[in-house]
């Protein structure tokens, strides 16, 4: 019972090899009708084609595998980078900067390093950093390194992400040994190593997340080694630390606001015989001063060029210069530091006679700069000039290209120090000098306040962080004496002395 | 419901389980990953292995070269003929006719109990859309009868339209009273969808699980004891060793069989209902009949809620968010509100139209459903 | 010349050029980009600097033209052979059935729906809501790729068995097609950790690493199958109506913008994997929907990703063409953000006013050409274009693509599978255990 049938929409010009040639029946892409059983024959470039697919996707696959298992990833000089090497396999051989630090979101680890072209910050996964620290290649400070990376290159930065542990090649590199008085918050996030006798060795409480604590005394003086259950596991015979004398290298931190020695890999310790005399030293410290011998001379700061770039008066910089590499020196007018938590860079006014341009860079770039920009003093920076609203910028790309040419001068003082008591509600906007010792300091998140007491009261002593010299804090401390100028404000209704930016604290005998 | 809905049920409980997050955070996706795919997997297994294997007694085959409605009648016919002579259950299968990549002859059987007698059509050439090719409405005229011996009662309201993919395949049992009941696609969720299968299949997993964790961690091992402890200190001590020991097994038997249990659940709520207790129960139990499978809304605003609440499940789990929202907060602005503005966008389009949203059969919507997204 | 001229004369010139090469079968906007950039390195090197605002806004309107108009190709140049391949795409079902001119101004259509969509609902939220899903989703990206991949794999519907009694030989006839596509999937994933772990291909070109893979994947099986034929394209109507109304736009702006909208969101998730997704989620069974739907997804994937990286504060890189944009520019806030989504609207206008001129130039260019001839000529463009750029190893590479890539076209399973290359690799490197598979590879 059939009724005349319509050729189907598109039927008209299809080819044969759909229907079966005895049947007439559809079959499609079947070589046998499902109906009648016949071969349907298909023509040759199909049935080349579906035999050329099989053996590309299968061996020529394997070929491929092949090919890619025995290549080996060139060498590339970071100064070489492109950005078209972007997502790019490469092997980069260099020496470590800093001791590799663990990201804030805990979620992996990064060092920088530097190829004697330029350098470059590499992540490593919390996988690969474990497996790292198990075989004590976490890179530290100074360490010679040989891995291989994936590119990732934007405009604003560059950086690697490690592919292979297996390849991760890591020559460790003695760090200088360190009388324990001698460490200053200064040297944090360096490696260090110290020496001396264990006094005491303080494991934390039972399922606690504490740390251990090993308190270490040299003949300068003590301090506290800080490390964790994982390192301390890693420790070849912890029961024989207390009392012992040992040799260890450390990662110099701070700790809300506190100096914190930590352990970062229990193999780092090493228990000797006697306590190790200062003219004597360790055969890594041998091998690490012969390597000093050999080395070249001590590099400046300007890194990552060979040559530099010409210096350019304030003035001269216009938006024509657009995309070209700059050399200034100019005065801090002023320091933005981005809010806690944004992605906002840090922004500069620099100033030159009556010229002024803003400069930025992004935290990345900020935290190998050495001495940080305060305002008053006379810095050089390097950086590629951009256009922003048809004003020149000056975008830094590395904070190996800013340094200080010299201090603000001193400000003027404003006469002799003036007793504390002395200082009213009238003195609000007025510059005065005060004398007297410190007492604790408290953190303000972007400065410290001291109180500073004389014979005749107490009044809170505030240093900002982007106005004040770095010097300054860093000779401050509970106790000392020190003569201080500033500008008498009020903050809750209490009179307080704000710090002149530059060195405007000195301490006194 | 669709595999979509199903799929992302699943993926919904899983976020509930604390674990699986706290695992997802390590690296982990094993526990999403097992919701996602337990809340389908009772479809998997049926659409996709089970009836395959599922054996029939009576192969209706049309002819594409040659479509006679009065064959498939007579084979109907007879298959009821058989179920009331030999008083059994009688399996057919429903082939479907291909005429292209793109087309297929459509037939529909219709029982006509008054009259007792069964009648085929043979409809458009239709697409894998299902939508009908010009021209081919009135191909074939001509209706065939045949008639049945008894009465067929459809409990599940099935229109046998044979079309796209595979046919369907009817149940025809005998009843006392010496009617029969139709049964479409008996082999779906004859034991699939069964909350103890689900269970079932979890515990399974778990023990390959717990042999994996003995193999590479050894047995359960205590720490050593400072005192005596009484018998039943020390069984709670075992105890609570032994789950931490096999933590990601126990775990596992919670995210299958919540997951798969969703999918019987989302089920219960069609027409056609599961099998729920499967080996204990023997029938499917009829659904809750309050939305169709195939309800494009319905199963829309569950993909879309599970999402919303799968965001909420880690936003609640973030120790320290830079951003605060409430879960009211969350419906208002990822669902109340963008559907109010559709809803009304909607309405000033279709204003004074005569809007034909298609509703798909009960019987094979979730039958040609699946087929057609499998696409 | 004033800034505004100079956006709006870069703009038009990128959306017409794009619009004419989008005409071409098996061409991506991302290898001209990629030719682009590489011009305006060059440039660079030798003293000459580009301004942003011509290649910004030339680039947009490259990818907008593009979006909008590589509907021609797919479309009307290739015809389904159905002795050769399984199933149809939509698009092919209106050529076949003369409606080629139909199909493609209602996918049109929705390619400016999806304008619409991007410049006035997706760019005033995205600034305030997407940065809540970046900190919320932070750290679980890698179980949303799993659970992609886990839908993909486990949606695919077996296309045999079909007929004949049950048994195991009824099971192996319906699996067959299934396992040709977990096949697919596979070897593409093996190609991806190859290449995103030890690619042959030179460092230097590295930015084009995966592009000879995804010719290879894509372009090439579709070119060659269109040579070998041996359907021919049946006679084409033009019409002067769509048959649509303000609800199927609606719909399809809600199915195309949510699959569009994922695409472009989640890394690595394709335009063809979000619509499927959203394919899923919003079952659509009107035809015009779905057409118009998959004109919306395309241009919100596409479009979409790239504004993503000028939302400002988001900083979200996400598509070939916002990558390739980051190496050599970094967006500048707000005033970057307006100009791109002007450019955005302007460039959708340009390449929907374009489109129709175009399908019927390209109607009677088949019409007196071979559409066999046309996609030989693409072909030798595509293969001169892979060799100009990555060399005989991406020659080489785009060969093994092409023979992953026309397994399931011949074989009957899903094209999707192919994006094993990238979600299967990267899903593993997210989770923590690519390195672990690599090892095994012995590629690290």
């Amino acid at each position: 019972m059939t009724e005349k049938k319509q050729a189907l929409p598109g039927h008209e010009t299809q080819s044969d090899e759909m229907n079966c040639p005895s049947c007439g029946r559809f079959v499609g892409t079947a070589n046998k009708c499902a109906y009648c059983g016949a071969k349907v024959e298909k023509r040759m470039s199909l049935l080349a084609i579906r035999w050329a697919a099989i053996f590309l996707a299968t061996v020529g696959l394997f070929l491929l595998w092949m090919m890619a298992v025995h290549r080996d990833i060139p060498v590339v000089l970071l100064g070489n980078i492109q950005p078209t090497m972007n997502f790019g396999q490469i092997r980069v051989i260099g020496q470590v900067k800093g001791d590799a630090r663990q990201n804030r979101t805990g979620g992996g680890w990064r060092f920088t390093v530097d190829d004697g072209t330029d350098s470059m910050m590499v992540w490593v996964s919390k996988k690969q950093a474990e497996e790292l620290a198990e075989s004590n290649r976490m890179p530290k400070e100074q360490d010679s390194v040989n891995f291989v990376g994936s590119l990732s290159i934007s405009d604003e930065s560059s950086s690697l992400r490690l592919l292979s542990v297996k390849e991760f090649q890591l020559t460790r590199t003695a760090a200088n040994q360190v009388q324990l008085a001698d460490i200053t918050p200064n040297m944090a996030g360096t490696s260090i190593t110290v020496a001396g006798k264990v006094l005491a060795f303080t494991p934390p409480p039972a399922d606690s997340k504490r740390p251990y604590n090993l308190e270490l005394a040299d003949d300068s003086g003590k301090q506290t080694l800080t490390f964790w259950q994982t390192e301390y596991d890693q420790i070849e015979d912890p029961e024989a630390l207390n009392g012992a004398f040992i040799r260890a290298r450390v990662s110099v931190a701070t700790y809300k606001d506190e100096l914190q020695l930590k352990l970062t890999s229990g193999l780092d310790i090493e228990i000797l015989e006697a306590m190790p005399l200062a003219q004597q030293k360790s055969a890594a410290e041998k091998a690490a001063a012969s390597y000093a011998k050999e080395k070249p001379a001590p590099r400046d700061f300007s890194r990552g060029r060979l040559t530099l770039a010409p210096l350019t008066d304030l003035s001269d910089v216009t938006a024509a210069l657009k995309g070209q590499t700059v050399r200034i020196q100019a005065t801090i007018k002023s320091v933005r530091v981005p809010e806690e938590g944004s992605q906002q860079p840090f922004s500069i006014i620099l100033q030159q006679g009556d010229a002024t341009l803003r400069a930025s860079y992004w935290s990345s770039v900020n935290d190998v700069i050495a001495v940080k920009p305060t305002v008053g003093t006379v810095f050089e920076m390097e950086g590629v000039i951009t256009v922003y609203e048809d004003k020149p910028q000056l975008k830094i790309q590395s904070g190996y290209k800013v340094k200080p040419v010299r201090d603000a001068p001193a400000p003027v003082k404003p006469g002799e120090a003036v007793p504390i008591s002395s200082l009213t509600a009238a003195d609000k906007g007025k510059q005065r000098m005060i004398s007297g010792t410190l007492g604790p300091a408290r953190s303000l998140g972007k400065g410290t306040a001291y109180s500073i007491t004389d014979e005749s009261g107490t009044i809170d002593l505030v240093l900002w962080n982007s106005t004040v010299s770095p010097d300054v804090f860093r000779s401050l401390k509970e106790g000392v004496a020190v003569e201080a100028t500033g500008l008498v404000d009020e903050y809750q209704e209490q009179l307080q002395l704000k710090a002149n930016p530059g060195v405007s604290v000195v301490v006194t005998p | 419901m669709k595999g979509f809905s199903h799929f992302m049920s699943g993926v919904a409980v899983a976020s509930f389980c604390p674990w699986s997050i706290d695992a997802a955070l390590q690296g982990n996706p094993l526990f999403f990953v097992l919701g996602g795919a337990c809340g389908i997997l009772p479809d998997t297994l049926d659409f996709k292995v089970y009836r395959f294997f599922y054996n029939h007694d009576i192969y209706i085959t049309p002819d594409p070269g040659n479509p006679d409605p009065q064959y498939i009648a007579d084979e109907m016919a007879r298959a009821m003929d058989i179920a009331v002579t030999e008083n059994r259950y009688v399996k057919v299968k429903l082939v479907s006719i291909r005429l292209g990549a793109d087309f297929w002859q459509q037939y529909v059987v219709n029982i006509d109990n008054d009259k007792k007698e069964v009648s085929v059509k043979f409809g458009p050439v239709v697409n894998t859309g299902q939508v009908p090719v010009d021209g081919t409405e009135n191909q074939y005229p001509t209706v065939a009868r045949a008639p049945m011996k008894a009465k067929l009662i459809q409990t599940y309201d099935a229109a046998l339209k044979v079309d796209i993919f595979d046919g369907p395949t009817i149940g025809l049992a005998p009843r006392k009273d010496g009617d029969f009941d139709l049964d479409f696609l008996p082999w779906h969720r004859e034991w699939s969808h069964s909350l103890t299968i689900g269970l079932f299949l979890g515990v399974l997993f778990a023990l390959l699980v717990g042999i994996i964790t003995t193999i590479q961690y050894g047995w359960v091992s205590l720490p050593p004891q400072q005192e005596v402890l009484t018998t039943w200190a020390a069984a709670k001590q075992w105890l609570a060793a032994f789950f931490t020991h096999y933590a990601i097994a126990w775990q596992s038997i919670v995210t299958i069989a919540g997951c798969y249990g969703v999918h019987v659940v989302e089920d219960q709520l069609g027409h056609m209902g599961s099998n729920i207790f499967y080996p204990f129960t023997k029938e499917r139990t009829p659904g809750l009949k309050w939305m169709h499978s195939g309800d494009g809304i319905a199963n829309f605003l569950t993909v879309w809620v599970c999402c919303l609440l799968i965001f909420w499940n880690l936003h609640r789990a973030m120790p320290d968010p830079t951003f605060h929202f409430g879960f009211v907060h969350l419906m208002m602005v990822g669902l109340v509100i963008p559907g109010a503005v559709f809803a009304a966008i909607r309405w000033l389009l279709t204003r004074g139209q005569n809007v034909q949203v298609e509703k798909g059969d009960d019987a094979d919507d979730e039958w040609n459903e699946l087929k057609a997204s499998g696409t | 010349m004033s800034g505004f001229w100079i956006v709006l004369l870069s703009v038009t010139a990128g959306t017409v050029l794009s619009s004419v090469l989008a005409c071409l079968p098996g061409l991506h906007v991302y290898n001209i980009m990629g030719a682009l950039v590489m011009g305006i390195l060059s440039l660079e090197s030798m003293g000459t600097h580009v301004p942003v605002d011509v290649y910004l806004p030339a680039m947009t309107g490259m990818i907008v033209g593009w979006a909008m108009l590589n509907t021609i190709p797919a479309v009307l140049l290739g015809t389904p052979d159905e002795s050769a391949m399984f199933t149809v795409m939509p698009g092919q079902k209106y050529l076949m059935a003369g409606r080629g001119y139909e199909g493609t101004m209602i996918t049109a259509v929705g390619g400016l729906a999806g304008a619409f969509f991007i410049i006035f609902v997706v760019a005033p939220l995205a600034p305030r809501y997407l940065p809540v899903s970046q900190e919320v989703l932070r750290g679980h990206m890698h179980w949303i790729l799993w659970v992609i991949i886990t839908f993909i794999l486990m949606s695919e519907w077996p296309k045999g068995g079909n007929r004949g009694p049950a048994g195991w030989a009824k099971f192996f006839d319906a699996w067959k097609t299934l396992l040709f596509g977990l096949a697919t999937f596979l070897l593409a994933g093996v190609l991806g950790f190859i290449l995103l772990t030890r690619s042959p291909v030179n460092h230097e070109v590295a930015f084009q690493n995966i592009m000879p893979a995804f010719v290879g994947l894509f372009a090439i099986p579709w070119c060659l199958l269109n040579i070998i034929s041996a359907a021919d394209v049946p006679p084409q109507r033009t019409t002067k109506t769509l048959g649509i109304n303000g609800d199927v736009i609606l719909r399809s702006v809600w199915s195309g913008g949510l699959g569009g909208g994922l695409a472009a969101y989640l890394p690595i998730v394709t335009g063809g994997v979000g619509g499927l997704l959203a394919g899923h989620a919003t079952a659509q069974r009107d035809e015009r929907i779905f057409i118009m739907g998959q004109g919306v997804s395309k241009f919100v994937y596409y479009v979409g990703a790239f504004m993503l990286l000028f939302v400002p504060g988001l900083n979200l890189t996400r598509g070939g063409g916002a990558w390739m944009i980051r190496a050599i520019y970094t967006p500048q806030g707000k005033a970057d953000y307006f100009m791109i989504l002007g450019c955005i609207a302007i460039a959708a206008a340009i390449s929907y006013l374009m489109i129709s001129p175009l399908a019927k130039l390209t109607l009677r260019l088949i019409d007196r050409f071979n559409y066999r001839h046309v996609s030989s000529v693409a072909m030798v463009i595509i293969v001169v274009m892979v060799f100009g750029v990555t060399g005989w190893m991406g020659l080489y590479i785009a060969l093994v693509g092409t023979g992953i890539g026309l397994i399931p076209v011949l074989f009957g399973s899903r094209r999707l599978n192919c994006l094993g290359i990238l979600l299967l690799p990267i899903a593993c490197n997210m989770s923590g255990f690519g390195e672990t598979i690599t090892g095994w590879l012995g590629l690290t």
